[in-house]
């Protein structure tokens, strides 16, 4: 019974938890800029997305360890510190496009511009870590986030050419601005490929106490809840290509994708994209700050654990307040939230090697994880990603200065 | 190294444009922000959208109307190309202004009317893309 329950909050938190300000600026861009002909990149880091976040939870399940501490323990200190900091620097990154998307759709609520919102924001969201449990946030953050949902019923509402969204799903070439049309498929696969999930995951996984019988608990969790997720994120896509797209906008500014719910919820489509947006990225935002926590937590040997008060893990919480307060300063000096979100999720699919690699050798490691090692399948996905992430990680970079602003 | 160095320059390769394409580009977030004023402006006529989303929007729209215009002054293009583009930016920086001081004034008559020129902006702006 404990366990059908868990499975069920753990889909919703992942359906509520998927879903945050890359997923919103990538799909609405794609279906703004391309109508449904980037669906394939969705559909693809879907797949990509569901075969990681179950190794990562089937890993803690086992192994009774997180990502970075099993990286530092079994491949070393010195192997590790590199990506290390990448990822870290990529991590203050997204949180920072994270609190830009709070504090843009406090923007869109007040009308005051979203920098004066940066650090209130940030303060928000370092109360909410340094005050909840870890299962308070992940519960009522996601719970909350199922908000976004509104895509998918907009979507449905304005009866999409099935046709023409089934044939988006199929990878093809660009019928034109190629440059712009790979640096959005890139974002998009970075967007859904967000390092900060696998150890925002596996962490969780043991902050949750699990346990070799949660495996097929984490798969199914895996499986559903990221379909779910993406579910949101094609509904954003279609919303946007049938609203915005039809009408020659395209997605240089939050204010335009702002404009996507209003078709099919008249008078209350703004107002839910921004509730949609605040929430989505506030959970994102919890999550992002955590992960940075847990990763340097666990790179350095330290105690870790939001379950446990502040006093108990000082270098734990010192690490998500610096985190929190150095990224909103991005937002706070004016960096327009938008172009930085774009630009990060294009980094987080170029930083995609840094986490794959080393998880590919851990999950290959028989007495970590005995019976529950990776099989040629689940092994072959993670070359494949690890291969496409290097591909992409050479494109994107030109991409963006071509056609990424 | 060869092959991830071959797939750089083929990128690279595929989005070599010329000058008018380069230009035609440049200008297409003002194409977008006629669509969007458009759009805007209907749905603030219905009380859909707030007033401060309109503001917000004309000035996103203003400044990259001037972004645009330094792309024009610095650009190779034709001649023709260049005066088009040049004239459906003054043109939307008249309307976008109309438009501000419209909604200020809460004056639905105007509005509805630069809602009607934004759109014919964007079709000018469509045309050249043709």
């Amino acid at each position: 019974m404990k366990k059908a329950t868990q499975l069920a909050l753990g889909i919703l938190t992942s359906v509520g938890g998927f879903f945050d300000v890359g997923n919103i600026a990538t799909s609405a861009q794609a279906g703004a800029s391309f109508r449904f002909q980037l669906i394939w990149a969705l559909v693809l880091a879907t797949i990509l997305v569901i075969f990681l976040v179950e190794m990562s939870g089937r890993f803690a399940a086992v192994s009774q360890k997180a990502l970075p501490d099993a990286i530092r323990e079994h491949l070393g200190f010195g192997f590790w510190f590199i990506p290390f900091i990448i990822l870290t620097l990529t991590h203050l990154l997204i949180l920072g496009a994270e609190i830009g998307g709070i504090s843009f759709a406090l923007q869109l609520v007040t009308g005051i511009k979203y920098s004066w919102f940066a650090m209130p924001v940030a303060l928000l969201v370092w109360l909410f870590l340094w005050r909840s449990k870890f299962n308070t946030i992940e519960n009522s953050t996601s719970l909350l986030g199922l908000i976004t949902l509104c895509f998918v019923v907009a979507a449905i509402a304005h009866h999409p050419p099935l046709r023409e969204v089934a044939a988006g799903a199929l990878p093809s070439l660009p019928t034109r601005d190629p440059a712009k049309y790979w640096f959005i498929a890139v974002s998009l696969l970075g967007s859904v490929l967000a390092p900060y999930l696998f150890y925002f995951y596996s962490s969780g996984a043991i902050e949750d106490k699990w346990d070799e019988t949660y495996v097929g608990v984490n798969r199914a969790i895996a499986f559903i809840g990221m379909s779910f997720g993406a579910l949101i994120a094609l509904g954003a896509l279609v919303v946007s290509g049938v609203v915005l797209g039809s009408r020659g906008i395209e997605v240089d500014d939050y204010q335009q994708a702002a404009l996507m719910l209003t078709r099919a919820f008249p008078y209350w489509g703004f107002v839910l994209f921004a509730a949609a947006m605040g929430i989505a990225c506030l959970g994102a935002a919890l999550e992002v700050s955590l992960s940075m926590a847990y990763a340097t937590a666990q790179t350095f040997g330290w105690n870790w654990g939001e379950d446990l008060k502040p006093s108990k893990d000082a270098r734990f919480s010192l690490v998500y307040t610096a985190a929190i307060f150095l990224s909103a300063l991005i937002i706070a000096f004016g960096v327009d939230p938008l172009k930085l979100t774009l630009l990060t999720m294009a980094i987080n699919a170029a930083v995609l090697p840094f986490v794959t690699l080393p998880f590919l050798l851990l999950m290959n490691d028989e007495k970590l994880l005995h019976k529950q090692k990776n099989g040629w399948f689940s092994n072959a996905v993670v070359v494949f990603v690890t291969l496409l992430s290097l591909v992409l990680a050479v494109v994107s970079i030109p991409l963006a200065v071509a056609g990424g602003s | 190294m060869r092959r991830l160095a071959f797939v750089l320059v083929f990128v690279l390769a595929c989005s070599h444009q010329s000058d008018d394409q380069k230009l035609i580009k440049a200008a297409s977030p003002v194409k977008s922000w006629a669509a969007s004023l458009a759009f805007a402006s209907e749905l603030w006529l219905d009380n859909r959208v707030p007033k401060s989303l309109m503001e917000n929007s004309v000035e996103s729209a203003k400044k990259a109307i001037d972004a645009t215009r330094k792309e024009v002054g610095k650009s190779k293009a034709s001649e023709s190309l260049r005066k088009n583009i040049s004239s459906a930016l003054d043109e939307l920086s008249d309307s976008a202004s109309t438009l501000g001081a419209a909604v200020r004034n809460h004056d639905a008559n105007i509005a509805a009317r630069e809602a009607k020129r934004c759109h014919g902006i964007y079709d000018k702006l469509e045309a050249l893309e043709q």
